[in-house]
């Protein structure tokens, strides 16, 4: 191949560069969808399953499995029902049952939601590849009414150890009443996690009883205000709670375990693995991920069809351009690599910019959608399935653009025979 | 298969269309056993436990409908078989055995830690595999795959004793080897 033919083909694009501009955006589009995707697919995936390590199963209120680990997991959705404290004690005298945690949701702080819990979440809870908790600044909760707060709470808020904040009733965007009248002092700040426990306030089962102690149905009752320093003079056992944390002595126990939490006859339980139940999980939403992705690739095929038209459209005004290389003896084929090049450099440049335009998106929604929906997204360079289907798209297109490289060919040949200016 | 863009979807591969609930796996010697022994799941049993010896020697053709002895030997045989005592004799032994899989830990798209259960799906009319028909796996790299897919396991085994009174004994098997399971 002529050296000069991709310098003469960028000269000659960049004279054409509004044109081929827009085909650029057009690629860069079907990129961003195909390849934003895949990549938060694979994300989802990811953080999900991060969330939570070395938990055997969760226990909770007989639910839809999937419901029960989205909500006491990844605090998205609500609960039904609450699990009893019998229940929980039995289930912590289980002989398979090495270790328990209970949890109690429900009540929010600014938009993070509370975790009521004992001692035992910080000796037990694991997360991604079973690293435990740590505790960057202060120590665990002691004292009726101490905190201990996620990561992103004291970052985003700006509390320090020492602080006083005032729990919400309810989750949500909507918050109804306040527990005013019992502030927590924040003790202890949790290192960073990546999971929602970052985004949550942990306090103690006894407190989450204290502040309600005054509350029936939702709301306090009028005339009835209990003190936050005579809360203990009152009997602060939980009577029920969310979900429990389950670890077995022997991992292959699981199933024996896990069948007779659901034949409870004293209360109807459901006991979920959290490995079975994500699997489960994508399964549901692997259709629509599917849907999409075939879409997107459908809209990439959208993407070169408008690419091939446009430089085939454009051939008409070229020939003089095409004539004048011929004169100075370029060979058919040279104006075939000629287009080619060109088709190709429009795919590379698509390509580039749709992952810059990715990246932007990623950074500037990786706060909203890590709030929101417990994802995080990570800005990193193509790998894996990602590079394969850049790899098909740069093919795509260059094989797209063969189209109008034969057909500038073909003209070539016939001017060469009869030029006609 | 060359399945760029995912779009006939890994869990599809393995689901209903594949596998029934309750299929198992029926130990087909496949062409290449290696250094490894190939075991049925039965041979996790130990040699000469007959949880059914109740049925020995009862001839039901001879009861009469609903006969307690016939309810009598079956709920011995489920007390027995319940007890799952393990085959002591497959320890360190390398092996080679196929089931499917139930993951416990996963890292994204890989799962780390899982089950090796005989059948597919969870049957919920009988009672689960017993403790001496799974195989508790870790295999040396990270596998990727999805729940109940049929892999064959190859590598160590490992009796694992019961640690604490309470506890019940387990297999493990540090899995040098994780391959897809194509049936036949």
């Amino acid at each position: 191949m002529n050296p000069f033919i991709p310098i003469l083909a960028a000269r000659s694009a960049w004279n054409r560069r509004l044109t081929l501009g827009m085909m650029v955006l057009s690629v860069a589009l079907s990129v961003v969808l195909l390849v934003g995707i895949e990549r938060l697919r694979t994300d989802a995936r990811t953080s999900f399953a991060e969330a939570v390590s070395g938990t055997d199963l969760i226990v909770g209120a007989r639910a839809n499995p999937v419901e029960l680990l989205l909500y006491a997991v990844f605090r998205i959705g609500a609960a039904t029902n609450n699990m009893g404290w019998p229940s929980y004690l039995a289930l912590a005298d289980d002989p398979a049952v090495a270790w328990t945690v209970p949890l109690s949701l429900g009540d929010s702080h600014r938009g993070f939601a509370v975790l009521g819990t004992t001692s035992a979440y910080f000796d037990h809870f694991r997360h991604g590849d079973r690293t435990p908790l740590k505790i960057a600044q202060g120590k665990r909760f002691e004292q009726l009414f101490d905190t201990v707060i996620g990561a992103d709470v004291a970052t985003a808020s700006g509390y320090r150890l020492g602080d006083r904040i005032t729990l919400s009733h309810g989750a949500g965007d909507t918050v109804l009443a306040e527990h005013g009248d019992k502030p927590f002092t924040v003790v202890g700040i949790l290192a960073r996690t990546g999971t929602p426990v970052d985004r949550t306030v942990h306090v103690s089962l006894e407190a989450i009883e204290a502040i309600h102690l005054n509350w029936q149905g939702g709301a306090p009752v009028p005339g009835l205000s209990i003190p936050a320093e005579f809360a203990r003079k009152f009997n602060l056992t939980p009577k029920s709670i969310t979900a429990a944390l389950v670890g077995l002595h022997n991992r292959s126990d699981v199933f024996a375990a896990q069948r007779r939490i659901n034949a409870a006859r004293a209360e109807p339980l459901v006991a979920v693995m959290p490995g079975v139940a994500l699997d489960n999980l994508w399964q549901m939403v692997g259709t629509a991920e599917r849907t999409m992705t075939g879409i997107s690739a459908l809209v990439a095929a959208v993407s070169f069809i408008g690419l091939v038209a446009v430089v085939l459209a454009g051939l008409g005004e070229r020939r003089r351009e095409l004539a004048v290389l011929r004169s100075v003896g370029a060979a058919p084929r040279d104006v075939f690599t000629l287009l080619a090049f060109e088709g190709l450099l429009i795919t590379l440049s698509g390509v580039v910019l749709g992952l810059a335009l990715l990246t932007a998106a990623a950074s500037l929604l990786g706060e909203f959608v890590l709030t929101r929906y417990g994802v995080v997204l990570r800005v990193r360079l193509p790998d894996g399935a990602e590079l394969s289907m850049l790899l098909a798209i740069i093919a795509t297109g260059l094989a797209a653009s063969l189209v109008p490289g034969y057909r500038a060919y073909r003209m070539a040949l016939a001017d060469g025979l009869a030029p006609r200016l | 298969m060359f399945d760029l863009f995912n779009l006939a979807g890994r869990e599809a591969r393995y689901g209903p269309a594949a596998w029934r609930i309750g299929d198992s796996i029926t130990t087909v010697r496949s062409s290449a056993p290696g250094q490894y022994l190939e075991i049925a799941w039965e041979e996790l049993l130990p040699a000469g436990w007959d949880p059914a010896a109740a049925f020995k020697g009862l001839d039901l053709g001879a009861l009469r409908d609903g006969d307690p002895r016939a309810a009598d030997a079956l709920a011995k045989v489920q007390a027995l078989w319940q007890q799952a005592p393990i085959n002591a004799q497959l320890d360190r032994k390398r092996v080679r055995i196929p089931g499917f899989v139930v993951p416990l830990e996963r890292r994204g798209m890989l799962i780390e830690d899982f089950l090796l259960v005989p059948y597919f799906g969870a049957c919920i009319h009988t009672p689960p595999p017993p403790s001496n028909q799974i195989i508790h796996v870790r295999p040396s790299k990270p596998h990727e795959g999805v729940a109940m897919e049929p892999v064959w396991i190859s590598g160590e085994l490992v009796v694992q004793r019961a640690d604490t009174p309470m506890g019940s004994a387990g297999y493990r098997i540090n899995a040098d080897l994780v391959e897809p399971y194509k049936r036949q």
